[in-house]
């Protein structure tokens, strides 16, 4: 589709005189200890797109479960579908919902199935019975229409853990829209572009404008700004569960929408001044999965974070050094030569990590506090021939006293612990074996504000006793908060270093969220640069 | 020790001496270790025994019978103990059958047929079985195959080995030499009981009071976890492996060693008589955790239970019957409390979220 088409698509939604094909008001949503959304009212116009804008834990995500039926709203939260009475948001019964089809950032579909098994999860092969025989071929060939529809072509009968991640989504897309009264209908989608490069992201784009020209309003929510711009005519922007603003994009200069997104007031960066001993860690052409070529030093007493969105190699930067599945690349410790790393290499040469999976790579759930406290290091109570539980016990209770942990009870099983406190108790397990190197991915995902704020005084006081830090989190406020200085990987590569007064939340997000075009020579395709060719 | 080896150095904390909290703590620990919780097996043993002592007071409740009980249970035990180890470290052993099979039929084989002095027939013995759990070890460990799988294959195996050295016949002629280690009586109990009270010490000790220990149940508990936490968890399953194996060998050499002879057929009968109490065991005194007395104690109650059904003249088959009923049992009782313990968590942090 042509720019000069997407133009026309756009005043023809400009002109609706028609009312909201959604509207939601008065839309709140409580989790124990947090209020999630609070208040949110917006609209969804018949045709439009619309992008849905926000940092993590703004309420993005929330909003989408509450639609999907996954959360119940507070109570008070109505809705409106196409100008009808109102219901109650919370009533699953009602038939407006049958008119919303989501697609999740995982897409939802089974990796070992095909194609047909993964279109009929869901509506099913058979109409009718359960029990009438599933005519295959009818199935292949109503897939390749649906498919076709959208305009591609693969091989329905192949298992879709071996499709492209594009054409994975655009399944997805052909499921959702099984049955769809396109002009009546939504569609949602999480992060749809998270895990596709740039061409696919140019392919998938073009199918959701040809969706729009069938009259489906689209909402969907991203990270890249560019891609906001390139695609949706409009933002509904949420900050702490509040909404924010419903600008239209074509009349919103970018660096305002990036102050609304993050509130414009910007913290200052404190003024850290550490003293920063040898280097530490080298880290020389490392690359994995996502991250390509990551290269930097990390030093004593130094905390170095990494910021970049989801698939960038934030978020596998310190697992590729502490487990050692790296690809490609070095990692030396103290200025020694490079090292063969995996987990208890990597302790022996006093590396810590604290991974961002806490449940499962974190914690061992059938073990209590002291337990897993004490699992890096049992030598100290081992004497006399037997684990001396005295002792243990006593110097587990000291750390969870001092990284205030409560109730401060090591024989609790380590689950019955808040989120928070796990945290706390990862730290001390790690601080205790007194590392050189502190590695900690997303330290405070899913924890309360007070436990934030003594998991990254935890981190400064590691530093200021010397031990080098390495941070990468999706949060830059915690970055800002606790860092010396701050890469921003974009791609797989260190685009951005920010240090001392540039380390502000919206320099983080600037750099993360940047615009490659501006830099490189743009391509034919509504300005996007591609980046793997 | 590998552990003796590592930093001495405790980190000395920043201030003095911890306030231990009043309110928390282990208050409870004598009462709840008599708990019906916690020992569950012991008091449902004790209502067998009373129950079966007053009908059939002159069968049942005679000293003879106890002694019965403990001495042709000592290999179960042995076996079941076994288990614990890998089981322990969440591998599932499913060839301790056949390796007990093993056994049995090797050394007989060695020493009815080869004229081999006891001493090194024990010995080849014990490395052929332990042969086993080093290839167990290393289809779970090295070639990555579920445990579960692995398992079943090798014992499909190692049956077929039995079959080959035994020619699927009994072996008789054992020196007597052999035959004493398992026939000597020692305060009216053959020696295989203490035999097993002995490998039970060993394996409680290495569980309970050991790094190694703490590293299985680790591993058991979250592979992931242990593994983040620096623990060689695939050497740990390994050994796990290889100590089942080697202590399913022994058993099985003092099963031949009792019965006089090598029988081909004996191993599969102990196979789901072991899980049955290595299950049944982990709802005892550790909850929801395999342990070794809790398993030596599942043996016994399961064994009382039998020896009383089959004095009241039960058919043979009743055994099987019982420790396949029982597994069923022990199992469901696990997830059972799991959930409400599980649940009952989940009542408690709504309704402080409620009070919040």
């Amino acid at each position: 589709m042509s720019n000069g088409e997407k133009r026309a698509a756009t005043e023809a939604s400009a002109t609706r005189q028609s009312p909201p094909l959604l509207r939601v008001s008065n839309l709140s949503k409580t989790f124990p200890g947090q209020r999630a959304l609070d208040g949110v009212d917006f609209e969804i116009y018949p045709g439009e797109i619309c992008a849905l804008l926000g940092q993590n834990g703004s309420g993005k995500s929330t909003v989408i479960k509450v639609l999907a039926g996954y959360h119940d709203p507070d109570p008070g939260a109505v809705v409106q579908f196409e100008g009808g009475p109102e219901h109650d948001l919370g009533d699953r019964s009602k038939e407006w919902r049958s008119h919303l089809r989501f697609i999740h950032q995982d897409l939802g579909l089974v990796d070992a199935l095909d194609s047909l098994d993964n279109l009929a999860i869901g509506p099913g092969f058979t109409e009718g019975s359960k029990f009438k025989r599933i005519r295959w071929r009818q199935q292949a060939a109503t897939a390749r229409e649906l498919l076709a529809e959208l305009g591609v072509e693969f091989d329905v009968r192949m298992p879709v853990g071996r499709l492209s991640a594009v054409e994975r989504t655009m399944l997805a897309v052909a499921r959702a829209l099984r049955g769809f009264a396109d002009r009546h209908g939504i569609l949602i989608l999480d992060e749809p572009t998270a895990s596709l490069s740039a061409p696919e992201v140019e392919r998938l784009f073009t199918v959701l404008r040809q969706l729009e020209s069938r009259g489906i309003a689209i909402l969907f929510v991203s990270h890249r700004l560019d891609e906001v711009y390139d695609l949706a005519e409009r933002a509904i922007i949420l900050r702490e569960g509040r909404l924010v603003a419903a600008p239209t994009l074509h009349s919103t200069a970018k660096p305002e929408l990036i102050d609304m997104i993050t509130g414009g007031s910007d913290r200052q960066p404190q003024a850290i001044s550490r003293q920063l001993g040898e280097t530490m860690l080298s880290v020389r052409n490392l690359a994995g999965r996502r991250a390509r070529d990551v290269s930097f030093d990390l030093r004593s007493g130094e905390v170095l974070g990494v910021a970049g969105l989801d698939g960038s190699g934030r978020d596998e930067l310190a697992g590729l050094i502490f487990r050692g599945d790296q690809i490609d690349g070095t990692v030396s410790v103290a200025g020694g030569d490079p090292v063969g790393l995996g987990p208890s290499q990597a302790k022996d040469h006093g590396i810590a990590y604290v991974p961002a999976d806490r449940a499962h790579s974190g914690i061992v759930q059938t073990m209590n506090c002291a337990e897993n406290l004490t699992l890096t290091d049992l030598g100290p109570f081992f004497k006399g021939a037997h684990l001396n539980r005295r002792l243990e016990r006593q110097h587990v209770l000291e750390w969870m006293q001092r990284v205030e942990v409560r109730p401060p009870d090591p024989a609790r099983m380590i689950t019955t612990f808040s989120g928070g406190n796990q945290q706390k108790l990862l730290l001390a397990k790690w601080l205790r074996t007194e590392p050189r190197i502190l590695m900690l991915e997303e330290p405070t995902q899913g924890i309360d504000i007070e436990a934030k704020q003594t998991v990254l005084e935890l981190v400064e006081r590691a530093a200021a006793e010397g031990v080098a830090v390495l941070l990468t989190s999706s949060e830059a406020e915690d970055l800002v908060a606790v860092c010396d200085r701050v890469l921003v990987l974009r791609d797989g590569v260190i685009s951005a270093e920010l240090r001392g007064s540039e380390t502000t939340v919206g320099e983080i997000i600037a750099q993360t969220l940047r615009d490659e075009s501006s830099k490189e020579p743009a391509n034919p395709n509504n300005g996007r640069t591609v980046l793997h060719p | 020790m590998t552990n003796e080896t590592q930093t001495q150095t405790q980190t000395p904390a920043a201030e003095g001496p911890p306030s231990a909290p009043a309110t928390t703590g282990p208050k409870h620990s004598r009462l709840a270790a008599f708990s019906f919780r916690n020992i569950s097996a012991i008091y449902i043993g004790i209502v067998v025994v009373i129950g079966f002592s007053i009908a059939l007071p002159d069968t049942f409740a005679t000293d003879s019978t106890l002694r019965a009980v403990l001495n042709e249970q000592a290999i179960a035990a042995m076996l079941a103990i076994g288990l614990v180890i890998p089981l322990a470290a969440n591998g599932i052993d499913l060839s301790i059958g056949s390796t007990l099979g093993l056994g049995v039929i090797f050394v007989a084989w060695l020493i009815g047929l080869q004229d081999m002095a006891t001493v090194p027939a024990i010995i080849l013995t014990l490395a052929a079985c332990a042969t086993v759990g080093v290839v167990n070890g290393f289809l779970v460990t090295v070639a990555r195959i579920d445990s579960f799988i692995a398992t079943l294959a090798m014992s499909s195996v190692v049956g077929a080995m039995i079959v080959w050295i035994s020619n699927n016949q009994q072996i008789i002629g054992l020196s007597r030499g052999f035959t004493e280690i398992a026939s000597t009586e020692f305060l009216g109990v053959t020696l295989p009981f203490y035999y097993m009270l002995i490998v039970a010490t060993g394996a409680w000790y290495v569980l309970e009071h050991t790094p190694i220990g703490r590293y299985l149940y680790a591993t058991g508990g979250g592979i992931e976890a242990a593994r983040l936490a620096g623990l060689p968890t695939k050497r740990l399953l390994f050994g796990a492996f290889v100590a089942c194996s080697t202590i399913a060998g022994l058993a099985g050499l003092l099963a031949t060693a009792q019965v006089g002879a090598g029988s081909p057929e004996i191993g599969h009968t102990y196979l789901l008589a072991a899980f049955a109490a290595a299950f049944l065991g982990s709802t005892q005194l550790k909850r929801g955790r395999v342990n070794v007395w809790g398993t030596v104690i599942a043996v016994y109650v399961l064994a009382i239970g039998v020896k009383g059904l089959q004095l009241a003249g039960a058919p043979f088959w009743v055994s099987e019957l019982f420790n396949g009923l029982a597994l069923i049992v022990a199992v469901a009782a696990a997830v059972h409390e799991g959930r409400v313990s599980r649940t009952g968590r989940l009542k408690r942090r709504r309704k402080q979220a409620a009070a919040a």
